[in-house]
């Protein structure tokens, strides 16, 4: 497949800035699991997440761990009371 | 305004070096090892969130939302050899944005297949990820070097989750235009990369 129109499109495409009616032709290539397109992908990817991780760390404040915790809890309860109900 | 990058803003590679092992633990059920994950990568996700909700309190409950979303999909993530680092800051920023957009109607756009297999083989390694960690202060000068023009559109998308043609809208410029920008920001960016973190010589 002739991919060398779309090597510019590869970041576009994962940050989703490409308006509908474009990038259709990228997505043809992937829906065939391009190889080219696909390889170009994983690059980009790794150039999205160099730009994404420029934000300056925030640090939460230590109630944001303790409701994570609680709820994790929470779920494996609920999991654990679901399979006791199977058994 | 978008603000601009500031270099070398998180700490050394190692930070992240054991983040899939950890997984590899809480996806057995062991909360110490997530509590380890969220301990050494919770503010980078968080700072994430906050600077495109610019939202306190909701950026607190969008960070507890991705990391639960992590230890119930971590068999996935950790069996697929993608970065946990990456699988957060991809899944951080979308989080974020739909959060963003939740009261005005979505525009139409091409968007990346989000679910986790689509994900998976796109998603960089933890290897590709520790090179990038290990270049952080430099490829933060890169960024600072695209020209003006192309920094602001590329923040707009990145932190504003806007499409190309919002982006012209909202600054009041041709849509070819900064199509145009957005392409030479990538190319700038794909080319710098390959030369920070590849094995080249590049002077910066």
């Amino acid at each position: 497949m002739g991919c060398q129109h779309l090597e510019d499109e590869y970041e576009l495409y994962l940050l989703a800035a490409l308006p509908a009616g474009a990038g259709g032709d990228l997505e043809l290539h992937l829906s065939a699991q391009c190889p080219n397109c696909l390889q170009g992908l994983r690059e980009a990817a790794e150039s999205v997440y160099w730009l994404i991780e420029s934000a300056e760390p925030v640090k939460p404040r230590p109630a944001v761990k303790s409701r994570l915790a609680a709820r994790l809890t929470e779920r494996n309860q609920k999991a654990e009371g679901r399979r006791q109900k199977k058994g | 305004m978008p603000r601009r990058a500031k270099p070398a803003g998180a700490g050394p590679a190692n930070t992240l070096s054991d983040l899939e092992s950890l997984l590899a633990s809480a996806s057995n059920g062991d909360r110490e090892a997530f509590a380890g994950i969220y301990d050494r990568i919770a503010p980078r996700v968080l700072g994430v969130i906050e600077r495109i909700l610019d939202d306190p309190a909701l950026s607190a409950q969008v960070l507890e939302d991705v990391f639960a979303e992590l230890w119930d999909e971590s068999r996935a993530v950790s069996t697929g050899g993608t970065s946990v680092a990456a699988w957060l800051a991809f899944r951080a920023r979308s989080a974020a944005l739909k959060r963003l957009t939740s009261h005005t109607s979505p525009s139409k756009r091409r968007e990346p297949a989000a679910d986790l297999p689509e994900m998976l083989a796109w998603l960089p390694d933890a290897e590709a990820i520790r090179r990038i960690e290990q270049r952080r202060p430099l490829l933060a000068r890169v960024l600072g070097q695209l020209p003006r023009e192309q920094f602001a559109a590329l923040q707009l998308v990145v932190f504003g989750g806007l499409a190309e043609n919002e982006v012209a809208d909202r600054l009041h410029q041709p849509l070819a235009k900064v199509r145009a920008e957005l392409r030479a920001a990538a190319r700038f960016l794909r080319h710098r990369r390959h030369a920070v973190v590849g094995s080249w010589a590049v002077n910066i």
